[in-house]
């Protein structure tokens, strides 16, 4: 593989050297090869600490191209503190690379907690910061068990908390890191996105490329994949619902979409404002009113 | 039952033997019952159990005696895939027919048998139960293993357990630490106990509790062994968990089998200077 | 089958005790031979210490003999002196009741499932086990008060009823009885005395060692006398 260079400078396109750029390439093969496998890398050591998108980064940063279009969200803004920091750095560091808010309009589109409600496209590609990568984190502290537990497809001590859930709250508790089986072997946790956003990753048309930096792990969801969220025969597992005392469908109180994932404002009057957490959507759906 | 042995037998250990350390040819011959010790002296290994041979028939309960360090966890281990034999085989017969020698058995399918097949009670309930989740949750792990993913059921087959070991059934969402140590045992037998094992292995289970919890809690092994006519093994240092449980039964000493027979015909005509000196002690 | 088949064929079986811890060799009973009919009782005789009980025993497999065969016939017949444990534990179960002066069960246990127990062991479901156990009992003449009760608060007379009617509960080849009316009372010791009648009647074989000669004249068909083993065999 030759540097790609940016033009006039002996700067790589990109920050990573070539052989991070390699090895992160050959993990993302692997993982998309692999479905919801966890392929071990090199994290490398970026100019942001470790726990605010390295993964999510390194990944864009290895793929990016000066041809894509980028977009980059944090809790479903284009605008907020991180997203503003990281869009910033990527851009510097790919001269040429356009950016958008847009998801319309995106090739590459690097998140935190949310998946955009517009349906994504075929050709376009999704990077996920995922701050812990493994599903059994939660029951099983030893990495060396949890490996064996995937390898062997044992995911019994994970249906167990699901099982606590229904037993204390009727319902599984688990507002985001969902775990969901992909292509029905590997059990993924898919990063902190709500119960709203899993089933958009169900034989999605596009990538899904998770990384996490600190945890040194790359997974994926290849395109027309399974992805099932796990839960039992008799106690389906349900997005929230949004609804309001009286039962009905709550909207967005500012574009009046009632299909979307909705954020919970505090109000000085004491009452609550509901409005889309996508906020790019919500902005695409007042211009188109 | 006694009328399911013509099935063959659950358990065929054939020369069953577990050396840790590095091991030499030696090992074997120069320890033992006769030399009075198991580190073997030319090589420092410690021969923890070497050639125990027996058979476990569907229904019946073999008990296992001898001191700490006789090598009877060892043999536990061994059946319960927790460790594997330097030498040896054990074949394992699943109740369809499917056999399986154990010495030479792959992790994954060590997995689904320790999973679905075998069941496991330890003295220590810490050992055998995950003290972060309720009973019922701890009873639902097992039957998740077996492939239940129908809560309601799970529920059920939970409740029905716990009334199989007399544990209330209000206390299904308590979790293990606010149970007295016989319920805990009442508890890692019902856990046991869920997936409709084929063998159960029993290691010191009523060790260090009240005499009344311990009456308790063999008065409930009996009663499986009677309903569910599963194929147990018990190991125990105390002979009258094996008069009280168990028709045969095997003594080992130095990691060796040193006699074994008819429960009843080691306590009343015991043939090894040590079982005699065992039995003589007890009485 | 006819009354006269026999159903154990005891021949040379002697049996000696090795005390380790002593150096010792204590011969207990020297070449027994014998053989025990359907339908027919065998009673042993002998002086105190010519090893009757322990012939029992080896007979059961609580001791394993020195030398000799103990033939329980059937198809294949078994030598209960040289056979794997699990042929002797289900000869034990099917074929074989060993009724002795004292009543050994478990703890805590109901007397009917006590009884019942044998059956329970050879898969017979629990409650057709007990009520062919309240069939005996009541066979025995058992009070039905004490049907529910532990054994263990019962007196002699009652206990020994329940070991017999155990004893009986599945229907065994071969009843070996060791003193069964041994400190009975008299009308139980004829109740008791009744009960083997039947069995007899029934078919069973029975070998039986008695403290009273008059049972011995009253119910034994063949009589077989034991000597003491003799002091050369002491030898270690």
């Amino acid at each position: 593989m030759s540097a790609l260079l940016i033009a006039g400078t002996a700067q790589r396109f990109g920050f990573l050297d070539d052989f991070a750029v390699r090895e992160i390439r050959r993990g993302l093969l692997k993982a998309l090869a692999v479905p919801g496998y966890q392929v071990p890398y090199a994290s490398r050591e970026m100019p942001i600490a470790r726990g605010f998108g390295t993964g999510g980064m390194q990944i864009t940063l290895a793929i990016a191209t000066p041809l894509d279009r980028l977009k980059v969200i944090d809790q479903g803004a284009d605008d907020s503190v991180n997203a503003v920091s990281l869009r910033r750095f990527i851009t510097a560091a790919c001269p040429g690379l356009a950016t958008t808010t847009r998801t319309a309009e995106a090739t590459l589109i690097q998140t935190r907690h949310r998946v955009p409600e517009r349906a994504l496209t075929a050709g376009q590609t999704m990077v996920y910061q995922v701050p812990y990568p493994d599903p059994l984190q939660i029951v099983e502290p030893s990495e060396r068990k949890r490996r064996l537990a995937h390898a062997h497809g044992d995911y019994a001590r994970l249906w167990v908390k699901l099982y606590e859930d229904v037993v204390r709250f009727r319902e599984v508790s688990i507002s985001n890191r969902y775990p969901a089986r992909v292509a029905g072997r590997y059990v993924i946790d898919p990063s902190p996105i709500p119960r709203w956003d899993l089933p958009k990753l169900h034989r999605s048309p596009v990538a899904h490329l998770f990384g996490a930096g600190r945890e040194k792990k790359l997974y994926a969801v290849p395109p027309f994949t399974d992805v099932e969220p796990l839960a039992f025969d008799d106690v389906p597992f349900a997005v929230e619902a949004f609804r309001d005392a009286a039962g009905a469908r709550r909207r967005c109180a500012r574009c009046g979409a009632g299909d979307t994932y909705l954020d919970q404002i505090p109000q000085p009057d004491g009452g609550d404002r509901w409005q889309c957490n996508d906020q790019d959507r919500c902005a695409e759906r007042m211009e188109e009113r | 039952m006694i009328d399911r042995i013509q099935d063959g037998p659950v358990i065929e250990a054939q020369g069953l033997t577990r050396i840790h350390g590095r091991g030499c040819p030696d090992c074997v011959r120069l320890t033992g019952d006769v030399h009075g010790r198991n580190v073997c002296p030319a090589c420092g290994s410690v021969v923890a159990v070497a050639e125990v041979s027996f058979r476990l028939w569907p229904g019946e309960i073999l008990g296992v005696m001898g001191e700490s360090g006789s090598g009877k966890s060892s043999v536990v281990r061994l059946l319960h895939l927790d460790d594997r034999p330097s030498a040896g085989t054990v074949r394992f017969r699943e109740s369809h027919g499917r056999a399986h020698d154990l010495a030479s058995i792959d992790e994954a399918e060590a997995r689904r048998l320790r999973d679905t097949r075998f069941g496991m009670v330890h003295q220590n309930p810490h050992l055998g139960l995950n003290f972060g989740v309720s009973a019922g949750g701890n009873i639902a792990e097992r039957l998740l293993c077996c492939g239940e993913r129908r809560f309601h059921a799970i529920r059920e087959a939970a409740l029905g357990l716990l009334d199989r070991t007399e544990v209330p059934r209000a206390r299904i969402d308590h979790q293990p630490g606010q149970f007295s140590g016989g319920m805990q045992q009442r508890l890692q037998i019902a856990r046991a106990l869920a997936p409709n094992p084929e063998l159960l292995l029993l290691d010191e289970v009523t060790t260090g509790l009240d005499l009344s919890v311990q009456a308790r809690i063999l008065d409930l092994i009996l009663s499986i062994q009677r309903d569910l006519g599963v194929a147990m093994v018990v190991v125990t240092h105390d002979l009258g968990v094996v008069r009280l449980l168990a028709g045969r039964t095997m003594v080992l000493r130095h990691g060796r089998v040193v006699e074994s027979g008819l429960t009843d015909q080691i306590l009343e005509d015991p043939q090894h200077p040590y079982t005699q000196q065992l039995v003589m002690s007890a009485l | 089958m006819s009354l006269s088949h026999p159903v154990l064929s005891v021949s040379g079986l002697s049996k000696a005790f090795t005390i380790h811890q002593q150096g010792k060799r204590i011969p207990s009973a020297q070449d027994a031979t014998f053989a025990v009919h359907a339908g027919r009782l065998t009673a042993l005789v002998g002086p105190s210490g010519a090893g009757k009980s322990t012939v029992l025993k080896c007979i059961y497999r609580t001791y394993l003999p020195q030398a000799g065969s103990i033939i329980l016939h059937g198809d294949p017949p078994l030598d209960l002196a040289t056979c794997d444990e699990h042929a002797a534990l289900r000869a034990r179960a099917r074929d074989i009741a060993y009724v002795t002066q004292f009543l050994h069960c478990l703890p805590r246990q109901p007397t009917v499932d006590v009884v019942a127990a044998p059956l329970t062991a050879i898969g017979v479901p629990l409650p057709q086990a007990r009520e062919a156990a309240r069939i005996r009992l009541r066979e025995l003449d058992l009070p039905e008060r004490l049907w529910d009760v532990a054994p263990a608060t019962f007196s002699g007379g009652e206990r020994q009823r329940v070991n017999l009617a155990r004893g009986l509960v599945h229907r065994p080849r071969l009843l070996m009885l060791d003193e069964p009316t041994a400190s009975l009372d008299r009308r139980s010791a004829d109740l008791v005395v009744a009960a083997i009648r039947a069995a007899k009647q029934a078919g069973v074989a029975i070998l039986a060692i008695f403290h009273d000669p008059a049972l011995v004249a009253a119910l034994a068909d063949d009589v077989v006398e034991l000597s003491r083993p003799a002091e050369a065999a002491c030898a270690a």
